[in-house]
């Protein structure tokens, strides 16, 4: 009986402070520096007069806030910072990610903190939209959203920014919703939105992912206070 | 052709079969469960990948056992006129084969891992408004996985035996084992959870030597169970003691100067020839119905016997 206590003893302070960095990267950054590469990508990441901002940026300023930590910024192509990070070079990496990037087996990702439905939208005159085919759809997405509309048989029309106010567009919901637009429910693409972290660093992608939950609500209300 | 006599197994063994037949069902009913709950657990754990694939390398015991209890019934016909015996073996062979040949892949893929160094990623996951690390509900589903198989793997080993299958004892063995790659995947993920990234995938190069062996024992012997290797009982004793007790017995009989026997064994039953040196010149009819009905009542597996007079025995 003694030796199941104390093999239950032991398994329970065995299991205390479970999961644990192998690369320490939690206790190394707690009172230290983190260092954090960013990518352009509005609105998550933005540059400003060589700074950067945007809604991960504050997430990642608030995170670092919680760990007593200050924050080394660091600029370059993706491609670089996840080389970085699967060397250890690096402890975030955020860029506006979504979980289908193609590194995502080769360094650590959170789970999705939050879920960007693109979808078709149109003004209250123009609902309901019965069909896409041979319709002209404004938008300012690129790649995956052209090709998916021209699928569907739209038209797709490509603008810089969203401001035509007449037309079927498709955009991000919280866009769409921002610009006045109903929203049908024609989801073109689900983005689920992750910040990239060295692999295996599960203490470290577990303390993120426990604060990213914590403050997902105010994305949304962010999102739509974007200019 | 002169078809063979369709052969069915006594009412006692037909009992017993049809209890192991019952709990081939409920074993594959909990392996799908397994497998699903594993499926959705295992993320990026190399030791969860290799235990998920042996999980689901379990099903083929049990698909094997059913599918040659259906064609072993089947009597003897045109097409086939020595039966469907020997369906169940060829399936045996084939799913040994494969069982290889994935433990082999599982080596290759975990060693690999573990030369490029790979750190996996193991996040949390939050459950009923907490935030736990999913490696916790990594471990219950391996521990979830064991259960089953081991209970239902014991009940499978007390019957094989009784009516000498062996594709059901190779799936009752497997089961019994799958303690072994629990305990592995475990230790696999605690280790991850203790920062020793190669942890896992040591794990899974365990596990993946215990399917390696099972292919490489389970092709042995469905190889030779083709190639009519002498029988041996189910325990891998020879069977010298009972084939000689036959010979003198034959030898006994009326109008019979000498005896010997040729078996071979065909799934759960036993088939072959007998060879009886007349006394005389001639042997009766009676003669040879008597030394067919000695063989075939002094064991419930034989199946098909054909007994033909000889000048001698050399």
């Amino acid at each position: 009986m003694q030796v199941l206590m104390l093999i239950i003893l032991d398994i329970v302070l065995f299991g205390c402070g479970m999961p644990r960095d192998p690369n320490h990267t939690l206790e190394r950054v707690q009172g230290g520096v983190i260092r954090v590469g960013v990518a352009e990508n509005p609105p998550w990441v933005k540059r400003m007069n060589g700074l950067p901002e945007g809604i991960e940026i504050d997430l990642v300023q608030e995170f670092a806030e919680t760990l007593n930590a200050k924050i080394q910024w660091m600029w370059g192509p993706e491609f670089e910072h996840m080389e970085s990070l699967k060397h250890f070079e690096l402890d975030l990496f955020v860029g506006g990610l979504t979980q289908s990037h193609p590194s995502r087996k080769r360094v650590g990702f959170t789970s999705p903190y939050f879920i960007e439905r693109v979808a078709i939208g149109a003004p209250q005159a123009m609902i309901p939209v019965r069909s896409l085919k041979g319709l002209p759809v404004v938008t300012a997405e690129k790649g995956k959203i052209i090709a998916e509309l021209k699928k569907k048989g739209a038209e797709p029309m490509r603008l810089e920014r969203l401001a035509r106010l007449d037309s079927v567009t498709a955009a991000p919901v919280w866009e769409l919703e921002k610009l006045g637009f109903e929203v049908t429910e024609t989801v073109l693409q689900k983005r689920k939105h992750i910040i990239a972290a060295p692999p295996g660093e599960n203490a470290w992608i577990g303390r993120l992912e426990r604060f990213l939950y914590d403050h997902c609500a105010q994305i949304e209300v962010r999102l739509k206070q974007e200019q | 052709m002169k078809i063979r006599e369709p052969y069915h197994l006594p009412p006692d063994k037909q009992e017993l079969n049809r209890r192991a037949q019952k709990l081939e069902w409920v074993t594959i009913g909990f392996l799908i469960s397994i497998v699903i709950v594993m499926y959705l657990t295992m993320s990026s754990s190399q030791a969860m990948k290799a235990a998920w694939i042996e999980d689901t390398l379990s099903l083929i015991p049990p698909i094997t056992f059913l599918i040659s209890c259906h064609f072993k019934d089947k009597s003897p016909n045109e097409r086939f006129p020595y039966g469907y015996r020997r369906a169940a073996s060829i399936a045996f062979l084939a799913a040994s084969v494969a069982l290889f040949m994935i433990g082999f892949y599982i080596l290759f893929d975990s060693s690999l891992k573990l030369i490029t160094r790979e750190h996996p990623t193991i996040g949390t996951i939050k459950i009923f408004g907490h935030h736990i690390w999913s490696g916790w509900l990594m471990i219950t589903a391996l521990i979830y996985g064991a259960i089953p198989p081991m209970i239902l793997g014991y009940k499978k080993f007390m019957i094989a035996p009784k009516i000498h299958e062996k594709v059901l004892r190779t799936d009752a063995e497997m089961n019994k084992a799958d303690w072994f790659t629990t305990v592995a995947g475990v230790l696999g993920i605690l280790g991850i959870g203790q920062g020793w990234w190669w942890a896992d995938s040591v794990a899974a190069g365990v596990i993946s030597f215990e399917i390696l062996k099972d292919g490489i024992v389970n092709i042995k012997e469905s190889a030779h169970d083709l190639m009519d290797r002498k029988s041996v009982d189910m325990e891998g004793n020879s069977m010298d003691d009972f084939i000689e007790d036959l010979r003198s017995r034959l030898r006994k009989l009326d109008g019979v100067a000498d005896a010997d026997l040729r078996l071979r064994e065909e799934g759960d039953t036993l088939a072959g020839e007998i060879f009886v040196v007349p006394t005389g010149q001639h042997i009766l009819l009676g003669q040879i119905e008597q030394a067919h009905k000695l063989i075939r009542s002094s064991s419930w597996r034989f199946s098909d016997i054909v007994v033909t007079p000889v000048r001698s025995l050399k």
